[in-house]
């Protein structure tokens, strides 16, 4: 059999921390190898090194063979990866915003006009075909859209398919190498991308998958491969498969899932949006109206671009919001961020690094964050006003009971936040959600990026908020299983409206439709 | 305290002072006489310096439209000696009123700065240099009657540099000096730098402070937690520009002139250069960063003076000032520059 890619004993080292030991691993043409392993357990280390990080390189390189159909090859940088035919979409999304979707898949492969073919770097652009070809391109990955649109302005969701398209353009691929490309896709889409990645995969692209969704792994790929620890801990062909298996393996450990029990709801609402208009990315959407109640947990999902966040980005002014939008009886402002916190409202953003912690900071000071207000004890001098200066004693107190009762792994609370893995940052997260101590809370995608093991303590820790101080929790997310388990109610949005709430019945084959903006009859 | 990082500028400007040093031995001038020297110029620009801290802490860059806050300081003293308002009394309504009219200056400043956010450093510059002329206009304008403030002919418009003398000049310099030998340390005057500083110091300990500093790094996570930004970041402008005024008038105690027109025109790049030098960055200045740097940047000019004089032209020490100064502030960006590109890929 050939093989497109040969790794053997690949090992990598971190300031003497071993990150990767020993890793033999075989792709062959054609074929989509899955990887699974949880946070930390060097995947993303493994594919780093295939794809020429700078990082690797700033940390002295790695040790190990890698072949390239039969031949040795040594990968300094990303320049050498892309000559040998690697490509590969990251987690975090390389795209220029201010260009077009077309420019940014055509980028460095641009149409010329042949008339100018003559000038050479000179040439002059051929706008039409390169988005003609775009468009083709997105349409292999079941994505119709405009690829006119800025890509600042379209939806994190629908980036990953502009950045996978940029990719699969590459004439010299073989190799594809993809970072949990479904991360930040619910489950429609999710489906429409793996399909879509069996016919690539048919036309000969090899491709290495990594995805935290064993459910997807094991529909999708033709062999799977486990990592634990920065070591192989197991290969399975596609007739050995079985999940519990496999997560015993990635774990080490068996995974309890959450289930939230259901109580009576209170009927009373405690915010209301009353047909407000919303608008981002140069559009407006009217008549919006949802009412959320006491004490609930409501999910709110639907497919990309279809406007699961606008409430929560609305209220919190990162979109525009216009409108009626009633809390407990009072109306409120939409992006007065100031004085909707200080009611008790709060968001949790699911950009989590950019929006959702300050990375460089320490864990106490992302945990404790102007929560000020509501915890008189932070300040040595309250009657100060803004002007006290911290008590560091009573929040260094309080940061290390926070950090022990919600287990999360660190060295101390003095470490930096973006060192921590996305589990425990997300921990950090909820926890700053915890001591701010809203009644309103507004999640996105609290588990995105996060293993299976830690995806169920941060939804257990969101069902305890819930129980405990019955704060009400609105998650907007694409994790629709998810969802299923924890919420009491669902709204599903459609072209950014509340296409149907779902009491119940969150298996029927009316929620199914209902995604897609179908209805049973 | 976090470990002191000596880095490429700081390496530099030691070694270069050092050579200094060594040299002085050779043409005879006597090290007390410098250190007293290096002493009064060391406060007499450090307020200046410390002034940049706030704003580069808010994330609104170095601020190289410093001549807008200076010019505040400027009308302060002016109307103090209006009054003829002489000693402890000038120099206290000197600051008083020059703190006012920064905040207002300030404000205004702060507006431009809101709507440019991200260009604050080019934008400064030029709002610094457009505010000069605009300035002279109203100096030549202003109705001032004081004889000893306008032109000796005509009696119009006030003269360019004003004389201090009889009003508050040296009023810091020669407060409380303590002489041991032949060293005579200007007690007064540091503890009036060492009590802004503490000020500028634990300003950025409080609640707001804090708050400025993650805005440099984050602004839409410090906005999502229910902080006005523009309202810090015009706090933060403003009290950049109320140290500023204070620091021209402590830089023009020592001096002993106002100087006005065309004086406040290249005043932001030394003092940029000065904090640099401490080894501030774009986003983030200390107090220590200040006092270091505006100390090693004085002192190497004070001393390359008489040694330039021996052995070379001159006018060498001037160039030489020229070429550390903008050459210090051309490293910073590049410095930057070049981490933030290989941060990414």
């Amino acid at each position: 059999m050939e093989y497109v890619l040969r790794v053997e004993k690949l090992s990598k080292d971190f300031n003497e921390v071993r990150a990767l030991d020993g890793v033999n691993f075989k792709l062959k043409k054609g074929e989509i190898h899955g990887i699974i392993g949880a946070n930390g357990s060097g995947k993303s280390t493994f594919v780093n090194i295939l794809f020429g990080s700078k990082h690797i390189r700033d940390t002295g390189g790695y040790e190990g063979c890698i072949y390239i159909d039969n031949k040795r090859v040594d990968i300094k940088n990303t320049q050498d990866a892309m000559k040998e035919g690697i490509g590969m979409v990251h987690q975090e999304l390389v795209l220029l915003g201010e260009l077009d979707i077309s420019s940014n898949i055509k980028i460095n492969r641009e149409n010329i006009m042949d008339k100018t073919k003559a000038l050479g770097d000179f040439a002059l652009v051929d706008k039409d075909k390169n988005e003609k070809e775009a468009k083709e391109l997105l349409l292999k990955l079941g994505v119709d859209i405009d690829p006119r649109i800025r890509v600042k302005d379209i939806s994190t969701n629908l980036k990953q398919f502009v950045e996978i398209a940029r990719e699969i353009d590459k004439d010299k691929l073989k190799i594809l190498i993809l970072d949990e490309p479904t991360s930040s896709l619910n489950i429609e889409e999710s489906k429409i991308l793996l399909s879509n990645l069996k016919e690539l995969a048919k036309s000969g692209l090899s491709i290495i998958f990594i995805s935290h969704r064993l459910e997807e792994i094991v529909d999708l790929c033709h062999r799977v491969t486990i990592f634990r620890d920065g070591r192989v801990v197991g290969e399975y062909g596609r007739e050995e498969y079985d999940i519990n298996k496999m997560a015993l393996d990635m774990i080490g450990r068996e995974v309890v899932q959450v289930i939230k029990e259901r109580k009576n709801r209170s009927e009373e609402s405690i915010l209301s949006f009353n047909r407000v208009e919303v608008s981002y990315g140069h559009k407006s959407y009217k008549d919006i109206s949802l009412d959320i109640k006491r004490g609930e947990i409501l999910g709110i999902t639907g497919l990309a671009g279809h406007g699961q966040e606008i409430f929560a980005y609305g209220l919190m002014g990162l979109y525009d919001m216009k409108g009626d939008v009633v809390f407990k009886g009072g109306k409120i402002r939409p992006g007065d961020i100031g004085t909707l916190i200080q009611k008790g409202i709060y968001l949790l953003p699911d950009e989590r690094k950019e929006l959702g912690l300050i990375l460089s900071k320490s864990v106490w000071e992302n945990l404790v964050f102007e929560s000020y207000d509501r915890n008189k004890g932070f300040l040595r001098y309250p009657f100060l006003g803004r002007l006290s200066p911290l008590n560091h004693k009573a929040i260094r107190e309080y940061s290390e009971d926070m950090v022990r009762r919600l287990n999360i792994k660190i060295k101390d609370i003095d470490q930096r936040v973006g060192d921590l893995s996305g589990g425990n940052q997300q921990k950090v997260c909820i926890g700053r959600a915890i001591t701010i101590d809203p009644e309103v809370l507004f999640v996105g995608d609290p588990t995105r990026g996060i293993d299976i093991y830690s995806k169920e303590i941060i939804l257990d820790m969101l069902l305890e908020l819930n129980q405990e101080k019955n704060t009400t929790i609105i998650i907007f997310s694409g994790e629709v299983s998810e969802l299923k388990r924890v919420c009491d109610r669902i709204a599903v949005m459609y072209n950014n409206q509340v296409f149907k709430i779902f009491e119940d019945g969150f298996d029927s084959e009316e929620f199914s439709l209902a995604l897609s903006g179908r209805s049973l009859e | 305290m976090k470990r002191l990082r000596v880095e490429a500028p700081q390496l530099i400007v030691i070694f270069y002072l050092i050579i200094l040093a060594v040299s002085l031995k050779f043409i005879g001038i006597s090290y007390i006489d410098m250190i007293n020297e290096s002493l009064i110029k060391w406060v007499m620009n450090g307020v200046l310096v410390l002034s940049l801290i706030p704003m580069i802490n808010v994330g609104a860059g170095r601020n190289f439209g410093l001549p807008i806050g200076i010019t505040a300081g400027l009308i302060g003293m002016c109307i103090a000696l209006e009054f003829r308002l002489e000693g402890w009394l000038g120099f206290g309504v000197s600051i008083l009123a020059g703190s006012l009219i920064a905040v207002v200056f300030g404000y205004v400043y702060s507006l431009i700065l809101n709507r440019l956010k991200g260009n604050e450093e080019i934008v400064g510059t030029f709002a610094g240099f457009s505010f000069i002329p605009i300035m002279n206009i109203f100096w030549t304008l202003a109705p001032f009657k004081n004889r000893q403030m306008l032109y000796p002919v005509g009696g119009q418009g006030l003269r360019p540099k004003i004389n201090l003398d009889g009003y508050f000049a040296g009023i810091l310099d020669n407060l409380l000096k303590v002489d041991i030998g032949r060293l005579v340390i200007p007690v007064g005057l540091i503890f009036f730098f060492i009590v802004l500083s503490i000020l500028v110091y634990l300003f950025q300990k409080t609640r707001m402070g804090i708050a400025m500093s993650y805005i440099a790094e984050n602004e839409s996570f410090v906005k999502l937690s229910g902080i006005d930004i523009n309202r810090y970041r015009t706090i933060a402008i403003m009290f950049s520009n109320v140290l500023a005024a204070i620091g021209i008038i402590v830089y023009s105690q020592s001096y002993g002139f106002v100087h006005l027109y065309d004086g406040p025109f290249m005043m932001a790049f030394p003092a940029v250069s000065a904090i640099l030098i401490g080894g501030a960055s774009r986003s983030k200045a200390t107090v220590f960063n200040a006092m270091l740097g505006t100390y090693l940047y004085q002192t190497t000019f004070l001393l390359s003076v008489p040694v330039a004089n021996a052995f070379l032209i001159p006018e060498m020490s001037e160039i030489i000032r020229m070429i550390v100064t903008n050459g210090i502030i051309l490293y910073a960006f590049l410095y930057e520059g070049v981490k933030r590109r290989n941060e990414k890929v």
